[in-house]
């Protein structure tokens, strides 16, 4: 028998700028994203998409804080078949891309001895919407939005 | 505290070193499983990445699989990836498109270092 799917939820967490919180982040979403009906292949997309974002701002956002001088705030909503994560944080701005981010170049990657840097092309390419709102000196949102098929 | 986990095993099988690699590949694990690749024996950069039981590769966790991986083809070697779940394909795709070798099974990926060889 299916389990149950929630139709309507919100929730909200709140964690400090450690990446020690990291799995706590994910668990969070994950919990929502199960109990919207994700499993599987759309429930990866939006696992990795959460903790790439959340990464990003422990690691870039937060890069001149101390550890757990910050906050960053996850609110879930899911609304029917929409699924949406916000992420806020209060650390410092960035330029988002203003379109699609390419595909990482491997060979480059290879050559530079990159590590990481995938974070945006992964959130794009696994969410349906992914949008940024820089308000700088006051805070940065990313809104990322999963539709159950 | 609950946290992420890595348990990456090597052993080797049939001359081709296998890396069983249970958990969660990210931030808080790549330096472990780093520390361990840097110890693989030289004599055998055939690799097979047994992944049935990962969890989670992030963006960092893939830039390191890609570094060992292009490692491994400088020193003659390979490293081929068996096992992975749907999801952690379809991400493996859409961001390195046919740049690793996968297999259903660990037999599989053995056996294809084998083919090669015997041509």
């Amino acid at each position: 028998m299916a389990s149950p799917t929630t139709r309507s939820l919100t929730a909200q967490a709140t964690f400090t700028n450690n990446l020690a919180n990291l799995f706590h982040m994910h668990q969070f979403v994950r919990r929502a994203a199960i109990a919207a009906g994700f499993s599987n292949v759309a429930l990866g997309d939006i696992e990795l998409a959460v903790v790439e974002a959340c990464a990003n701002v422990v690691k870039h956002a937060y890069r001149r804080t101390p550890p757990d001088q910050g906050k960053l705030v996850i609110d879930v909503t899911v609304q029917g078949d929409r699924f949406e994560v916000c992420i806020t944080d209060w650390g410092e701005p960035f330029t988002p891309p203003t379109g699609r981010v390419p595909r990482p170049d491997v060979e480059r990657m290879v050559i530079e001895g990159q590590r990481g840097g995938m974070g945006i092309f992964f959130m794009q390419s696994l969410m349906d919407e992914v949008t940024w709102e820089i308000r700088p000196g006051e805070q940065n949102r990313v809104r990322m939005v999963k539709r159950l098929a | 505290m609950e946290t992420y986990r890595l348990d990456c095993t090597p052993l080797c099988q049939d001359g081709v070193t296998i890396l069983r690699l249970a958990g969660f590949l990210n931030d808080q694990t790549v330096q472990a499983f780093e520390g361990i690749t840097e110890n693989l024996p030289a004599e055998s950069p055939q690799v097979v990445l047994e992944a049935s039981e990962t969890r989670h590769i992030s963006s960092i966790g893939f830039g390191a699989v890609l570094f060992l991986t292009a490692q491994l083809r400088e020193r003659g070697g390979d490293l081929r990836i068996a096992g992975l779940s749907p999801a952690l394909e379809r991400v493996m795709r859409l961001a390195f498109a046919d740049y690793f070798q996968t297999f259903p099974s660990v037999r599989e990926a053995i056996e294809s270092y084998h083919t090669v060889s015997a041509k």
